[in-house]
């Protein structure tokens, strides 16, 4: 488990030299041609991304015939990706392209989609490290959103409202961690039926307290954070986009980015941060150390409830300033999915995130695309689709502590 | 580890999926607002039933107009009346047959989404009565002579908050020598989400011949998230006034114009008291139809295999406050351009988004 500084860089630098780091090279290769193709460059000539992509196709057929399959294939895909891509975009006119792609919107766009997941997914993490699966996430988002908001609202404050909401998404977790730790229910289980419980609950309290108006209109919000100097970035069109990207995103997505710093450092790099991993890992031996299992589980499953809420509240005060019955739409599963695909690892998950929240951005912006109109519904598939190539071509197999969804028993 | 994960994908996938139906199921029954029970004797009182589309009892749009319509029915003709809200499109089915079963005199289902629904649930109970909001009986697949459409001519309320539109973004592009843009965001492309956005657009170049228009779809009713993106989206191309004609999803439009400081125009019902920045609303009189449609079956005068069309002139469709930062003088074009509507000196106000 614990290696050795030297063997660590040893390990690392094996990982990325020779054929996968020719395959990687293939898959940003074909990340390339397609992006020549679009604005701000906006190349013109078919031939040139299609040589790019052809380029890429090749180092993964060569990686894959050395033996790196996975990312040799994720290579290939690319690259076809790329080439299909940038022959579509050298068709289109140039001003529906600068309609679908605004770099700057874009970058905010995928940011704001991917913080929610980010606070869910680093809630996960907590919660799975220990050893606790926690499905319920979704339902501690919803739990989050609806008590923000009425939080917000009973104290006119939106710190109140963060507050009130993590709290109701740490109770339902205990919910979890109580049927799951104490009584050694099945966790998958205990986490659908607090999903059932939130979607429930929520639902009943909207309707008897804000009955048919729905939130007042007055909800103080989470405010955003405007950086005034972006704007005066040289050079000029550097710092433009800089503002129109970063200049006035809400305050929760820069602290969904602190969280992600904070969260690694715990995690990995604190007593702390061990236990958890050791009681997710290996209870037993962490049991007879001296370390609370069960002490542990609570408070690492209680702690993703709340970060997971964090998630719920973005979305009710952060964004769209109101709530709505089941607003969270499966942003907790998402979650969970990029939990899983950035292997239990906070900048894993974030990248995951961001991966969606690209795609999320993304995809309503093609029926910008002339004749596309009508392919509304098949674009939001996107976010699935570009992630199974990415779990499929680059990921591989993601491996989860050792002892997570098993319940332990002291001896 | 497998396993795992796909007992996790499992339950994920029930959660959003199927097992929605039996928590929808047990939740409507649980929150269903409070109405008056039916008498036991199987006596003269109508029981008349209402299933919402996913969009929910308070979308502040059209399933909640078709609500104010039944409660209307319950206190001014004494009907008993049921709600049943559907979480998922799965629920659309065993709601419509669980009132049909239950014999009601009367089932509403509220929206086109659910038109495959109540065509497959009215041709097993040929002897129920269904009315459907937003879609023609006879579009259904096998046109059941048991359902009555309830449509509107939502292109002439789309007009009118159109050409307020078109009116505003000529002077504003006179005075500053800015690009006019507007934009609308739809929830689907439906006929009764199109026919709103195609008036509107229509409104608009009638009154700015030179005006730019963007649309969109969010592809969702319900997630407000997604529809304020598309906004800002839009706002971000230039656009001064969105249109929301996405039920629930579109409250993010409303909120997009407040945080970017740009008007916002409601649907379906009169949305002004969302805030200052709602420009005006279209309307379209769902409750009007639901109350009328109980009143015929009261009456004896429901008749099955036919449309009824509510439109500007029969007051079935209209526009809302408008807000009081508008000049008088733009009011009086606005009336003037409904009643040459009304009267029928506009005609042929486009049905599709070209």
């Amino acid at each position: 488990m614990i290696a050795p500084a030297e063997t660590l860089v040893q390990l690392r630098r094996s990982r990325w030299a020779g054929p996968r780091g020719v395959a990687v090279f293939g898959i940003a290769l074909g990340i390339v041609a397609f992006w020549l193709a679009l604005p701000p460059v906006t190349e013109r000539r078919v031939v040139v991304p299609v040589v790019i992509g052809a380029a890429a196709i090749l180092l993964g057929l060569w990686a894959a015939y050395r033996g790196e399959l996975r990312p040799g294939w994720g290579a290939v895909a690319a690259g076809i990706l790329g080439i299909v891509g940038g022959i579509f975009a050298t068709r289109a006119a140039v001003p529906h392209l600068d309609a679908v792609i605004t770099w700057s919107a874009l970058t905010a766009a995928t940011l704001r989609f991917a913080t929610p997941l980010t606070f869910a997914a680093i809630g996960g993490m907590f919660s799975e490290r220990s050893g606790v699966v926690n499905i319920g996430l979704e339902g501690m988002m919803l739990m989050g959103a609806f008590f923000g908001a009425w939080g917000a609202d009973r104290t006119s404050s939106w710190v109140g409202g963060l507050v009130i909401g993590a709290a109701a998404g740490a109770a339902l977790a205990f919910v979890h961690a109580f049927f799951s730790i104490q009584l050694r229910a099945d966790q998958i289980v205990s986490g659908t039926a607090v999903n059932f419980l939130a979607l429930g609950i929520t639902g009943y309290l909207f309707q008897d307290i804000y009955g048919n108006n729905g939130t007042p209109d007055n909800l103080p919000g989470v405010p955003d954070v405007h950086f005034g100097f972006l704007s005066h970035v040289p050079p000029q069109g550097l710092g433009t986009f800089l503002d129109d990207a970063f200049g006035g995103l809400n305050l929760m997505v820069w602290l969904s980015l602190a969280l992600l710093v904070v969260s690694y450092v715990v995690m990995f790099k604190t007593p702390i941060g061990l236990r958890i991993r050791s009681v997710g890992e290996h209870p037993r031996a962490a049991d007879t150390v001296g370390i609370s299992v069960y002490g542990v589980r609570y408070a690492a499953v209680t702690t993703s409830g709340a970060l997971a809420a964090l998630g719920g509240v973005f979305l009710s005060l952060g964004f769209v300033h109101s709530f709505s019955e089941n607003m969270t739409a499966g942003r907790g599963f998402i979650a969970l999915a990029a939990l899983i695909f950035g292997r239990w690892r906070p900048f894993g998950a974030f990248g995951a995130a961001l991966l969606f929240g690209f795609a999320s951005a993304f995809a309503p912006r093609l029926e910008n695309v002339e004749g596309w109109a009508n392919y509304g519904t098949l674009f939001q598939a996107l976010p699935y689709v570009l992630t199974l190539i990415a779990v499929a071509g680059v990921i591989g197999r993601s491996i989860p502590p050792a002892a997570v969804g098993r319940p332990y028993v002291k001896q | 580890m497998t396993t795992r994960l796909c007992g996790a994908l499992a339950c994920a996938l029930l959660l959003v999926g199927a097992a929605g139906c039996g928590g929808g199921g047990k939740k409507s029954a649980g929150i269903t607002p409070p109405v008056s029970t039916t008498t036991g004797g199987g006596g003269t009182q109508l029981k008349v039933g209402l299933v919402t589309d996913v969009g929910g009892l308070n979308d502040r749009s059209f399933n909640h107009l078709a609500y104010l319509g039944l409660q209307r029915a319950q206190s001014r003709l004494g009907v008993s009346g049921r709600v049943l809200e559907s979480r998922q499109p799965s629920d659309y089915i065993p709601n419509l047959s669980s009132l049909a079963r239950q014999h009601y005199d009367l089932i509403v289902a509220v929206g086109a989404l659910m038109a495959d629904a109540t065509d497959a649930v009215a041709t097993e109970f040929p002897k129920t009565r269904f009315a459907i909001v937003d879609f023609s009986q006879a579009a259904l697949k096998h046109s059941p002579k048991n359902v009555h459409g309830l449509v509107f001519k939502e292109q002439e309320a789309g007009y009118l908050v159109g050409y307020l539109a078109g009116l505003l973004e000529k002077d504003k592009a006179a005075e500053a020598g800015k690009a006019n843009t507007i934009g609308s965001v739809g929830g689907q492309k439906l006929p009764p989400v199109d026919h709103y956005i195609a008036g509107y657009q229509a409104g608009a170049k009638a009154a700015d011949p030179g005006i730019t228009l963007v649309n969109g779809y969010s592809q969702d009713f319900v997630d407000p998230a997604k529809c304020k993106e598309l906004a800002l989206a839009q706002i971000g191309q230039g656009s001064d006034i969105e249109f929301q004609v996405a039920g629930g999803c579109g409250l993010g439009v409303l909120d997009a114009a407040r945080t970017k400081g740009v008007w916002g125009i409601g649907v379906d019902a009169d949305q002004s008291y969302l805030g200052p920045h709602v420009l005006t609303s279209a309307l379209k009189k769902v409750d009007l139809a639901v109350f009328r449609t109980i009143r015929q079956v009261k009456a004896g005068t429901f008749r099955g295999g036919a449309d009824t069309l509510f439109d500007l002139k029969g007051d079935g469709v209209g526009i809302g406050r408008i807000s009081p930062k508008v000049p008088a003088a733009y009011r009086a074009k606005v009336l003037q351009v409904a009643k040459d509507i009304a009267s029928g000196k506009i005609a042929n106000i486009p049905e599709t988004v070209g």
